[in-house]
């Protein structure tokens, strides 16, 4: 019964966790123009996400120690380097705007601009990654990250023709008056926001700070293949809501004010609470694994003892990175940058850095000396090379696509 | 040491007409051909356009009792700042010659809609929830209006004779 409790409680957790800021603005604005026909993109960038979480928390299971721990050991300083940059400076990006995005959450509460909530949200940030168990603090805002149910909920009260958003996500097709470079911008951004690579990072050391073994392998999987795909379906739900109450006005989505007025025309007020208790719970929590994932990735690279399953004083410097990337995010929000426009920046650069985030998974996931008996298999290994090679062309593409339809427009 | 000097003087002064020529061409308005023109224009438009429609929506749902005071005011506080954004955009845009007409319609016409979102913007922090309703139609005819010029825009001007 205990490990039953265990392990919903793991799935309803990764679930409420999955979505974050990138998910929220990404699928609303596709939604509405696109309805669900980028759809497939965002299933397919599950699986993706499914794949490499699932090799990574394995690493953590049988290595006890942190994927990105043995980068460096196992593929030398230059790759290590490499990684640490690109996954640090797209996780810092999304860091400054999931801040941001809790501020702009309890903008539409308070109406109290977002410039003067951001520093409060950033203390509070920091107070959590400080004070709070590493359980707590992942259970109770993923808990209260599944209150984002409530757009599949609206969704079903908006009525939708079932059979025309089944035939968008199955056909590969745009609407008329949208051009193919924009559709493929957004197919990458999308993709960009489903494989985000902090979301990696943090599931992996995570593990390690639960302490993960290879008793644990079963509940990490019902997380994984359960859980995520359960959350991304809170992702099509958002594009499918906002399908339904911008696509027939042809308008587009550019602020969070917009995601949540699905949740309002289908549910009235309380569905716009839930929706809202929603948002600020997604992106505090989305902020706070961000937060962690850069102390994280700059302590493991340095050698340095890192997590919160260790006193503070201990893991002094780990400790110390926290708090002056939770100080640079707040500064860089406080030059009046739009949180908005720093969220589609970080899922395009996510796209970007994937290469650099997934390929060193993969290599160590293979390696015996680590893993011992519980190397890839052929599924994960055929699975694993096919999302490098989508990886690697979303990357190449990203840029020049930005530039091209001028991020989208 | 004269000539190192001489070298130095010649190197400050075309770093100087540099920075002076990228200053100048910075804060001289861009001059796009009449196709980006017409793009730049549909995609001030459309912004314009949405942020109308998002004002609209949001007052039409609090007349069926769906939103919070606060967040009515943040949603037009925002389509304020989008409809900013977007004369912004377009209106420093030089436009080519044989625009200059519809560059009068689109700016006038945006600046007229960014008007009455901030009319609805100043009813809405001032509560006059008895207006709501006839500033939710007045949003849906701007709003109307510009779709009809973003359509117009998809063509290049008429010619006259």
């Amino acid at each position: 019964m205990k490990k039953f409790f265990a392990v919903a409680l793991g799935i309803l957790t990764a679930i409420g966790g999955f979505v974050d800021i990138g998910d929220l603005v990404t699928n609303a604005q596709v939604g509405a123009r696109f309805g669900l026909s980028l759809g497939w993109v965002v299933l397919f960038g599950i699986v993706g996400i499914c794949v490499f979480a699932e090799m990574s928390g394995r690493v953590a299971a049988i290595s006890g120690r942190a994927t990105f721990d043995i980068v460096r050991e196992r593929l030398g300083p230059r790759v290590g380097m490499a990684n640490l940059l690109a996954s640090m400076a797209v996780t810092l990006l999304t860091f400054v705007a999931e801040i941001g995005g809790v501020a702009l959450a309890l903008q539409l509460v308070s109406s109290v601009n977002y410039l003067l909530i951001a520093p409060f949200v950033a203390f509070i940030v920091w107070l959590i990654l400080w004070r709070a168990r590493f359980s707590v603090m992942e259970n109770v805002l993923g808990l209260c990250g599944l209150t984002l149910i409530v757009f599949a909920v609206g969704l079903w009260q908006l009525g939708p023709d079932w059979g025309s958003f089944t035939h968008q996500l199955v056909v590969v097709d745009k609407p008329g008056d949208e051009q193919w470079r924009t559709w493929a911008y957004y197919a990458v951004a999308l993709f960009g926001a489903a494989m985000t690579p902090y979301e990696v990072f943090f599931f992996s050391s995570g593990g390690v700070e639960e302490r993960w073994t290879t008793e644990d392998l079963g509940v990490m999987r019902a997380n994984v293949f359960i859980g995520f795909p359960l959350g991304g379906l809170l992702s099509l739900a958002i594009a499918g809501s906002a399908a339904m109450v911008f696509g027939p006005i042809d308008a587009s989505v550019d602020t969070l004010g917009q995601v949540g007025l699905p949740a309002a025309v289908a549910l009235g007020k309380i569905g716009l609470a839930v929706a809202l208790v929603g948002f600020v719970a997604a992106t505090l929590g989305a902020a706070c694994e961000c937060g962690l994932s850069v102390g994280y990735s700059i302590a493991q690279y340095r050698g340095w003892q890192w997590g919160k399953y260790v006193r503070t004083q201990v893991a002094a410097r780990f400790h110390l990175v926290l708090a002056l990337s939770t100080v640079v995010a707040t500064m860089v929000l406080l030059t009046k940058v739009d949180p908005i426009l720093v969220t589609e920046f970080s899922v395009v650069f996510s796209a970007i850095a994937l290469p650099l985030t997934y390929f060193p998974i993969l290599v160590v996931a293979n390696d015996p000396d680590y893993m011992g008996e519980h190397v890839n298999g052929r599924l994960a290994n055929v699975l694993g090379s096919i999302y490098l090679v989508v990886i690697g062309v979303a990357a190449l593409v990203a840029i020049p696509l930005m530039v091209v339809t001028r991020m989208g427009a | 040491m004269t000539g190192r000097a001489g070298g130095w003087r010649r190197a400050a002064v075309a770093v100087s007409a540099l920075v002076s020529l990228t200053g100048t061409a910075a804060c001289a308005p861009g001059t796009p051909d009449g196709d980006s023109w017409r793009i730049d224009a549909q995609r001030a438009v459309s912004d314009a356009s949405s942020a109308v429609l998002t004002a609209e929506l949001a007052l039409r749902q609090n007349d069926h009792g769906r939103v919070f005071d606060h967040y009515l005011q943040t949603v037009l506080v925002e389509s304020e700042k989008g409809m900013s954004k977007a004369a912004d955009t377009i209106g420093s845009k030089q436009p080519p010659q044989a625009e200059r007409e519809r560059y009068d319609t689109v700016t006038g016409q945006i600046d007229e809609a960014a008007g009455l979102v901030a009319t609805a913007r100043i009813a809405v922090v001032d509560r006059e929830s008895d207006r709501y309703a006839a500033l939710a139609d007045r949003l849906a005819a701007a709003a109307d209006a510009l779709q009809k010029l973003e359509d117009d825009l998809q063509h290049p001007p008429r010619t006259g004779g």
